[in-house]
This record gives structure tokens, C-alpha cells and sequence, in this order.
């Protein structure tokens, strides 16, 4: 009854309300906080992909793309062995097959091996 | 006789220490062991040297990846059934579970050890190398031996295949000689 006031020509008038800050500024601390969100959320993304590793796998950085068509389909040419079935001469036999075709692929190459980082390969003085 | 034996003993004596001297890594240099004709030297060729560090890391990259999935490969298609139908089958599999622990545990090591040496690269590369020779040189020191060291992943992880096969081909020998 008390918040109502009667105008002179007898209407009733609604008082001006009086708006708090947060309603003052909604807009714009919901979009500062929105953006704030996001890049919280994007700087734990790019720490797990660096901490992760899976940084070092990405070919399709920038600078790697040169070397990303060379990339094996290892994943789907792999012959899984079946982890379900007997144990006997055969399915030795069968697997013998498969892991020795992949080991003689896997130590067929000599990975990281060989100095090229030593100071003669990178014409630096010094014998490593 | 004695003598004889005494000039033998020295000998021995003498090849094992040439031989341990052989067997003993070559201590990384510092760049705190260059002249600063060599310092300048490192300064003189570093943007070259960059650009080969540059090279090196992106076919680095593409090994690690190639080398890296058919290590993974190797345990997760081939290993881990492999065991599980040893163990379905109630045939003692301890020694190729232990084995294949082992190897899951030097490939674990290959993947932090890659991750090292590519962001000591990383750090290399990122050195202002005209201004800080010394420092430069260090990093690339540091890389060796990280890229040593992922080269002895790959080393024990090729060991634990071999091992694994052999297993295998025992396997294979006493059911032939059972059946």
C-alpha cells in the first residue's frame, strides 16, 4: 500500500525502481565473464596438449605439414591376433607369423640412431 | 716364468684399461671448455645450424610418430591378446606378461624421453643464438644427450621384442613337443 502513490488525477503510479549494480551492469559482466570462461578453458586445453605430448604427434602444425603425408596407416593395415580361441602348434604358429613380420619392421630401422647433433654434423668446433 | 707371466698380467692389465677407456662415453663438452675463437666460430655458423635443428626436429617428428605407433601397435594388437589367450587358455604366461610389462614400460619412457629431447630442440631453437653462442651450444649439447637417450628407449624396447619372439619360439617348441 505504502510502495503505491495516487498522482492528482487519481491514477496509481509504480515508484522507479531502484536497480542494484549487478542489474545495472548484467550485460556487461555476463560477456566479460563468458570471454573470461573461454580463455580459462582454452589455457587448460593448451596445457594438456603440451603437458600431454600430444603436441609432439601433431603433424598438421605449422612447419610439419611437409612431412604429414608420410605418415604410416599402421593403425589399419595391423593384423590384431585374436585374443579369444585354443592355444596350439596352429595359432603359434599363426601368431609367430604376425609378430615377426612387425619386429623385423620395428628393428628394421634404426631409429634416433646415428649423431646427427654431434658437432661435426652441425659444423660446430669442439669433438662433441 | 714369472717375468712372463708378470709382462701377460700387464698386458691384460693394459687392454682392459684401453678397452674401458674405449666402453667410456666421451664426457659432453661445455661450451665453458671453447676458446672464444670457437665461441665465435658457433656464432659465426648458429643460423645455419638452426635451420639444420629445424630440419632434423620435423623428420624427428615423423619418426616419432611412424616409430611411436608401431611400438604401441606391437603391444596393444599383438602382445596384449597374445597373453590373453596364454591366460584364457590357463598356460603359464607370467614370463610374457613380465615381458610385456617391461616393454610397456619402455615405451612409457619413450614417449617422456621424446617429449624431452623435442622440447630441448624446442629450446634450442628458440635461443638468440648470434647473442648467446655459449648458451646455444649448450642446448644442442643437452639435445645429444636426450636424443641419446630416446635412442636407448628404441635399443630396449627392439631387446624386449627379440625376447618376447624368443618366448614365443619356446612356446612353439615344448606344444610340438608335447603334441
Amino acid at each position: 500500500m505504502g510502495d503505491e502513490l495516487k498522482s492528482l488525477d487519481g491514477e496509481t503510479e509504480q515508484p522507479e525502481l531502484e536497480l542494484s549494480v549487478w542489474a545495472r551492469h548484467r550485460y556487461f559482466v555476463l560477456i566479460f565473464s563468458t570471454i573470461f570462461v573461454a580463455l580459462v578453458l582454452v589455457g587448460i586445453s593448451m596445457w594438456m596438449y603440451y603437458a600431454s605430448g600430444a603436441v609432439q604427434l601433431d603433424l598438421s602444425r605449422p612447419g610439419y605439414s611437409s612431412v604429414a603425408k608420410q605418415v604410416t596407416d599402421d593403425e589399419n593395415t595391423f593384423t590384431v591376433y585374436s585374443s579369444t580361441g585354443p592355444v596350439n602348434s596352429q595359432s603359434i604358429n599363426q601368431f609367430q607369423q604376425l609378430y615377426s613380420q612387425q619386429a623385423k619392421n620395428a628393428e628394421g630401422v634404426d631409429a634416433f640412431g646415428g649423431d646427427p647433433l654431434s658437432n661435426g654434423a652441425l659444423g660446430l668446433p669442439g669433438s662433441n | 716364468m714369472t717375468s712372463l707371466i708378470r709382462v701377460i698380467g700387464l698386458g691384460l692389465a693394459a687392454a682392459a684399461l684401453l678397452t674401458a677407456a674405449a666402453l667410456t662415453p666421451v664426457r659432453a663438452q661445455s661450451s665453458a671448455d671453447l676458446t672464444s675463437d670457437q665461441l665465435n666460430q658457433v656464432k659465426t655458423t648458429c643460423l645455419a645450424t638452426q635451420n639444420t635443428l629445424r630440419q632434423l626436429r620435423t623428420s624427428d617428428a615423423l619418426l616419432r610418430v611412424n616409430r611411436g605407433q608401431l611400438y604401441e601397435l606391437m603391444s596393444s594388437k599383438l602382445m596384449e591378446p597374445f597373453n590373453t589367450r596364454l591366460q584364457n587358455n590357463s598356460v603359464d604366461a607370467r614370463a610374457f606378461t613380465d615381458t610385456s610389462s617391461r616393454y610397456a614400460e619402455a615405451l612409457n619412457s619413450f614417449r617422456a624421453d621424446y617429449q624431452s629431447y623435442d622440447e630441448q630442440m624446442s629450446a634450442a631453437l628458440n635461443i638468440n643464438c648470434t647473442g648467446q653462442p655459449g648458451k646455444f651450444y649448450d642446448a644442442i649439447v643437452s639435445a645429444r644427450t636426450k636424443r641419446l637417450t630416446v635412442h636407448d628407449d628404441i635399443l630396449k624396447m627392439n631387446q624386449l621384442i627379440n625376447s618376447y619372439g624368443q618366448l614365443v619360439q619356446y612356446l612353439q617348441s615344448s606344444t610340438n613337443g608335447t603334441n
